[in-house]
């Protein structure tokens, strides 16, 4: 079955899709409640999805509110990014054992369960996309990662509802979901009935599909659908986030000792959380620990961040002492020397390092700043 | 490429205080991976961590690997400690090299400070073995004293190959060479700047310094190459800690063309 | 590097040596040496090149020279009377003007490298 059109799943029958993904072995992931906010993690059935619940979200803000109405996916992008799966904050590469001298070392299988992600969303497609660049198709493969991501499925929700923090339409990240998925989805409420509209982009999906209950789409529900999306986008259109992204590298590059660096870097806490919270950033450190014997070895690895003082750690000391030359790095690095490295940007404008900024840095802000104080 | 091989120390050699060069050879392996001068290994001493270090043998050499490290850290502390018959992990070789293509028909300037000789010795050791393919081969090394140079032993058979010349901050009344910074030496030098390649290893504020020198003798910015150096943990361009500017240390370089890389250069805290 | 070129200035103080030459080319180093160590042998300090001065204490009061110099290789220097240099640089400002000029490029240059020296610049490189 090639070029499926587009489909009806009944709101009530959301369960099949995630019980039909359960039964073709995948782990199922997607949006739950848990701590007040809405993150990533293992469901069962649609009842764990946050159904009736929404986001709100602003420079360090972030509330749970009821929504109102009963859709599954009223909230935004969840304080977790997708990468945490993919690529997880904390793992083991490999032990070693020493007998009489001799090294003996033992890689680590990353052998699991292939993963299905619920509710991902455009922003969040092309941070997966962002990452696999550096992981797969750099000049070294993370065979870890890329086996995590070979046997992943996704189920991509389009946006119909943009947070103040979103800025995806800057970006060209969003809120339609335009790169492959398995499966999209837009959730429409439409007087009484409360359905989804779905397509699916691979055979895997469209073999899925094929276990659901479903019917064809009707023209005004793809009217009602693409209208959802644009309310999104004019959302961040008319929001005082939106801004011309296609000179930024040239920007960033030119302000290097812009005094932007310095006022921002008043506020910085060199936390970290932006990095955690992006769903592009990467970056990765190396733990060599050894037992109490001495003779078993062992090599993790973890999220590290730019943000901290010990990263450019060299001879000594640190290259990038302060917060200022830190702050710069990260954005730096996501706004502008990513497109020299990877070819595209380093940033979706999914808004989570303004949300979980404890002091309420604002990204677009200091684009702004930069802006202000630029001489080209 | 996540998962060391393992190496045996079969030769160690203290090259001067805290500094040894061990010779190693693969375990589990009849040959080694050929490598490129001025590219990388990832050494792992057992428990104590991993380490980028340079090649500094003859890249001839198929049997073994040398790589000379000075004890800085807890992990080269732990490398410069092992002895023949140890055994320690090795990843690599990684990283782009210095331009060994480029260097054919050349007159080649090769620049060093202190522990900046290790990575030029393997294009040091070409080039002695093939004098004939170079239109002139020039050596200056500087150190900021003459106990804290490396390779004297060879300087010897080197200079009958090449045109040696060493310059060392402080030195007593003993020494008969040069005593000064290595910029007089570059500034002093004769060199067809239209037919040069210059090659620069050591602490950045001597590569900076000496690149100053070259370019007010008008050397082409294309013609100079400066090995740089940051932390690096994964040496595959995923860890994002060697990242300077744009360039992944670990991947695009070390060994950077002056001229892709001035604009960075100078940056502060990059 | 040709003889010709071979030029240092130095006061009629200092003593110059002449050792042989090495292989074929004819190296012009001087090397000053600090003349006041208390103990054993003198300290040397610089190596200065062709077209360098060796000294130019003769050209700021008080006029005393602190270091010595020694040539390790066979030189060629010239050496100046400085206390008649300075009479001819007071009666012509503009002599004055343009030895000064061309002095201070070589004095900057040596000081530069002096506090490059200082900077310990070999030290930090694995």
């Amino acid at each position: 079955m090639k070029n499926m059109e587009p489909q009806i799943l009944a709101a009530e029958n959301l369960d099949t899709l995630i019980q039909a993904l359960k039964t073709s072995g995948f782990f199922v992931i997607g949006p739950v409640r848990q701590e007040q906010t809405i993150v990533y993690d293992e469901i069962h059935s649609a009842a764990d999805l946050p159904q009736g619940w929404t986001d709100e979200q602003e420079k360090g803000h972030y509330r749970l509110l009821p929504s109102g109405d009963s859709r599954y996916f009223g909230h935004t992008v969840a304080a977790h990014a997708w990468k945490k799966f993919l690529n997880p904050p904390k793992q083991l590469l490999w032990q070693a054992h020493r007998e009489q001298g001799r090294i003996v070392f033992s890689p680590q299988s990353s052998a699991a369960a292939p993963l299905a992600f619920i509710g991902v969303r455009s922003c969040e497609l092309h941070a997966i996309r962002i990452q696999d660049a550096v992981f797969i198709h750099d000049a070294h493969r993370d065979d870890h990662y890329n086996n995590r991501r070979q046997t992943l499925f996704t189920v991509a929700v389009n946006c119909t509802r943009a947070a103040a923090t979103c800025f995806c339409a800057s970006m060209h990240t969003g809120p339609e979901v335009t790169l492959t998925s398995d499966i999209v989805l837009t959730e429409i409420i439409d007087d009484e009935s409360h359905y989804f509209l779905m397509h699916a982009d691979t055979d895997s999906g469209r073999n899925i599909i094929q276990q659901l209950p479903h019917h064809v789409a009707t023209p005004t529900q793809h009217a009602l659908a693409k209208q959802g999306i644009s309310a999104a986008r004019d959302q961040m259109i008319n929001g005082p986030r939106y801004f011309d992204s296609s000179q930024l590298k040239e920007l960033l590059y030119r302000n290097l000792e812009s005094p932007a660096w310095d006022e921002v870097a008043e506020r910085c806490l060199s936390c970290a959380n932006c990095t955690l919270a992006c769903p592009t950033c990467f970056c990765s450190a190396v733990e060599d620990t050894t037992d109490l014997t001495g003779q078993h070895a062992e090599r993790w690895q973890r999220w590290d961040s730019c943000f901290n003082r010990d990263f450019s750690y060299i001879h000594g000391g640190a290259v990038r002492q302060s917060t200022r030359s830190r702050y710069r790095q990260w954005m730096t690095h996501k706004l502008a020397s990513w497109i020299d490295q990877f070819g595209h940007s380093g940033c979706v404008g999914c808004g989570r390092c303004i949300t979980w900024c404890p002091v309420g840095i604002d990204i677009t802000e200091q684009l702004t700043a930069l802006q202000e104080t630029d001489a080209p | 490429m996540n998962t060391p091989q393992r190496y045996q120390v079969v030769h160690r050699q203290l090259e001067i205080p805290a500094t040894v060069t061990l010779e190693i050879q693969a375990v589990d392996a009849a040959h080694i991976a050929p490598f490129s001068p001025g590219q990388f290994n990832m050494l792992y001493g057992f428990g104590a961590g991993e380490v980028p270090i340079s090649f500094s043998g003859s890249p001839n050499a198929r049997q073994s690997y040398r790589h000379t490290l000075r004890a800085v850290g807890k992990t080269s502390e732990a490398l410069s400690q092992l002895q023949v018959g140890d055994q320690l992990g090795v990843r690599g070789p990684f990283g782009r090299g210095w331009p060994m293509d480029l260097l054919i028909g050349k007159h080649v300037l090769i620049i060093a400070g202190g522990l900046g000789l290790a990575p030029l010795r393997p294009v040091i050791e070409t080039l002695v073995s093939q004098t004939d393919q170079y239109a002139g081969i020039q050596l200056f090394y500087g150190g900021k004293r003459p106990e804290e140079l490396l390779y004297l032993s060879q300087f010897k058979t080197w200079r009958s190959a090449i045109d040696v010349e060493i310059i060392v901050d402080r030195a007593g009344p003993d020494w008969s060479g040069h005593i000064g910074v290595i910029t007089q030496l570059v500034n002093t030098a004769h060199f067809p700047v239209s037919n040069t390649i210059a090659l620069v290893c050591g602490p950045e504020i001597m590569m900076r310094f000496s690149v100053q020198t070259l370019q007010s003798k008008s050397l082409p910015d294309t013609a100079i190459y400066v090995s740089m150096e940051r932390n690096m943990h994964c040496a595959i361009g995923h860890c994002g800690h060697c990242q300077w500017g744009p360039n992944f240390i670990c991947k695009d370089g070390p060994v950077f063309c002056y001229d892709d890389i001035a604009s960075w250069f100078y940056q502060k805290e990059l | 590097m040709r003889r010709e070129n071979c030029v240092a200035i130095c006061t009629r103080t200092h003593t110059v040596q002449w050792h042989a030459q090495r292989t074929g080319g004819f190296h012009c180093w001087l090397r000053t040496i600090a003349t006041h160590q208390l103990h054993g042998s003198a300290t040397p300090l610089l190596t200065v090149n062709a077209n360098e001065l060796v000294n130019w204490s003769w050209l700021i009061p008080p006029y005393r020279h602190r270091f010595d110099a020694r040539a390790l290789t066979a030189l060629r220097t010239v050496a100046l009377n400085g206390t008649c240099i300075r009479k001819k640089c007071d009666i012509d400002p503009k002599l004055g003007f343009d030895l000064l000029r061309r002095l201070s490029a070589v004095i900057i240059s040596s000081l530069h490298n002096a506090q490059f020296q200082l900077l310990d610049v070999y030290s930090t490189h694995s």
